[in-house]
């Protein structure tokens, strides 16, 4: 479909141009955000949307890797370049385990296992005050050296180049593995298990390439949101992380890859700009998220692909043409 | 076209040798041999709940006999996954329609390509040429089988909008796709008129002609049945009843007997007396 990858290359370009744009240090703070959340919310969406399985679970790869670069910045000395590509390859291991035990459930099983992890890391990361410091947490992940010098604008700026990169990177990925065969394959298992396994599909390893993919995702998203915020603490496993992914998922469109990054930016403003209703703010986002469950159950991307016009699939490639084919 | 095989000509394709299969204290199929040869078609019949989708589904690893062997290309195949079976070139599909219904009939058969464009993570992150060409390849076959299949014009339609008839047709053509040795379909012609049967038939003999070796195939429409198969085997209980030609079945008292009693059976063979 290169619906998709044309508007994600807009999107991506619309994002270099931003911060020379807007200069207001508040508005660049939500850019970051939004990028760590674009980041989360495909993470989800591999599984919701191409696994075709519902985490719950999915904040132990955002802590995991949020731990993973507090603690190799501030024992170690590690600088941001190194502890969040490592964040993520820590959550991918934790990914493989976790997956290789979950994955052979399905449906409400893989569910309710799926929380049960993410809760056993936050009972630990609480509990192992040796290594995590307990519900103290982890303070003073040094920031970048450059945005220290670059006042508070260039900081937000150089922070916010960074998250920019970090999206770009994870959508390449996601876009790489969707397209790819083991993407195919993984919609195979997601609509017919039986078919899938009926055309050669291995729907356990399929599952564990998209999930390990995914949990590398939200490490890099968690290393970067420990170095941003300064501060890791047990409540990175908490469950409003999983909620707002949960929205963004579904409110974007799962299973499109442009769904959750439109998602992501959206719930991030509405988050903000709700704010002045204080206490109804959950209220009102409920609601709005009830609203769009009941009437685009396919969220965002389902309403825009009512539009055949803009999004047209490819079409088959015609017969008459028929060099380079073995037969 | 036709995909060649290592089977000498002697020896079956598949060979099934003892099948059962018990749940709890249901014998559901007892002791089923089976064989279909190279180049064969072979139907299976028999009444509602004879164990003729049970045997497909030992055969294609969805159960595990509690007794008996498969072997396929003379390897055994029994105890193994669903998927190892499939890639083994013995791919089938279900008697309850299964396609992947949210996606369009030309993604459908570009997904059942699965096995031709298997690739490394490293070509999946890194590499991308080798992939690309095969996933080319892939389309061009697609889009072959759609037109084969006379789906040309709803190439681009999403599963779930289609007729049933083509829904079938769909069905055959991501087994297809999977380029399969030896095709096993179930009940592929439930649900269709006899016009359409009629024309499910003629692609069924178009495809054991050019795409697979072999068919081995579960229908109740007799037309059908008798129309394309080189063989037939009768399964009642659970258990072989017989097997033969068409001419042989279609004789047959005891195949009378079983699909409309015993009293039909006996009005039957009076001046007849074929069988077996």
């Amino acid at each position: 479909m290169t619906g998709e990858r044309s508007s994600l290359l807009f999107v991506l370009v619309l994002a270099a141009v931003f911060p020379f744009a807007v200069q207001n240090p508040y508005i660049l703070h939500l850019a970051v955000i939004a990028g760590i959340y674009v980041v989360l919310a495909t993470s989800l969406n591999l599984i919701v949307g191409y696994v075709g399985e519902f985490s719950l679970g999915h904040t132990a790869f955002f802590g995991i890797g949020a731990y993973a670069a507090a603690l190799l910045s501030t024992a170690a000395g590690l600088p941001i370049w190194l502890t969040v590509p490592l964040a993520g390859l820590l959550a991918g291991l934790f990914g493989i385990v976790i997956g290789a035990i979950t994955l052979r459930l399905q449906g409400p099983y893989f569910v309710i296992v799926t929380l049960a992890f993410a809760e056993v890391l936050r009972i630990v990361a609480t509990n192992w005050i040796g290594l995590t410091n307990g519900p103290m947490g982890i303070a003073g992940v040094p920031q970048p050296a450059s945005v220290a010098a670059a006042g508070i604008v260039g900081g937000k700026q150089i922070y916010y180049f960074m998250a920019a990169g970090m999206v770009a990177v994870s959508l390449y990925l996601a876009w790489r593995l969707v397209r790819s065969n083991s993407g195919r394959a993984a919609v195979a298992v997601r609509e017919n298990r039986f078919v899938a396994q009926s055309i050669g599909v291995d729907p356990f390893l399929t599952a564990m390439h998209v999930f390990t993919l995914s949990a590398v995702l939200a490490g890099f998203a968690g290393g970067f949101y420990a170095h941003y915020v300064s501060f890791v603490g047990p409540e990175v496993f908490r469950f409003s992380f999983m909620a707002s992914m949960i929205i963004m998922v579904l409110m974007g469109g799962k299973g499109t890859l442009l769904g959750p990054v439109l998602g992501a930016v959206i719930v991030v403003g509405l988050e903000e700009y709700l704010r002045q209703a204080q206490e109804l703010r959950l209220t009102l986002f409920g609601l709005i998220v009830m609203a769009v469950v009941l009437f685009a159950p396919n969220g965002l991307m389902g309403l825009l692909a009512r539009r055949p016009a803009w999004l047209a699939r490819r079409a088959a490639p015609a017969l008459v043409s028929n060099q380079g084919e073995p037969a | 076209m036709r995909p060649e095989t290592t089977a000498s000509p002697a020896a079956p394709l598949l060979r099934a040798e003892r099948l059962s299969i018990t749940f709890g204290g249901i014998k559901a199929v007892t002791d089923f041999d089976l064989t279909v040869g190279d180049g064969e078609i072979v139907s299976l019949i028999g009444p509602n709940g004879a164990g003729k989708t049970t045997c497909f589904n030992m055969l294609t690893g969805f159960y595990r006999p509690t007794g008996g062997t498969a072997q396929f290309r003379g390897q055994v195949i029994t105890g193994l996954k669903p998927h190892a079976i499939a890639r083994r070139g013995l791919v089938r599909s279900f008697q309850k329609t299964s396609v992947m219904k949210n996606l369009t009939v030309f993604e459908n058969v570009v997904t059942g390509h699965y096995l031709q464009t298997r690739q490394s993570l490293m070509q999946t992150f890194l590499f991308e040429g080798a992939s690309k060409r095969a996933a080319e390849a892939a389309r061009q076959r697609s889009a072959e089988i759609v037109q084969l299949l006379g789906l040309g014009t709803r190439s681009e339609t999403p599963a779930h909008h289609l007729s049933c008839g083509d829904l079938r047709l769909l069905e055959v053509g991501v087994a297809l796709a999977a380029r399969p040795t030896l095709l096993m379909l179930d009940e592929p012609a439930a649900g269709l008129n006899t016009a359409e049967a009629n024309a499910f038939g003629e692609v069924l003999r178009t495809i054991v002609a050019t795409q697979v070796r072999s068919l081995l195939l579960v229908e109740h429409n007799m037309g059908l049945v008798m129309g394309v198969s080189d063989r037939i085997v009768v399964m009642n209980f659970g258990r072989k009843l017989i097997e033969g030609t068409p001419a042989e079945i279609l004789g047959s008292d005891e195949v009378r007997e079983a699909y409309l009693g015993k009293g039909a059976a006996g009005k039957g063979a009076a001046g007849k007396g074929a069988g077996r």
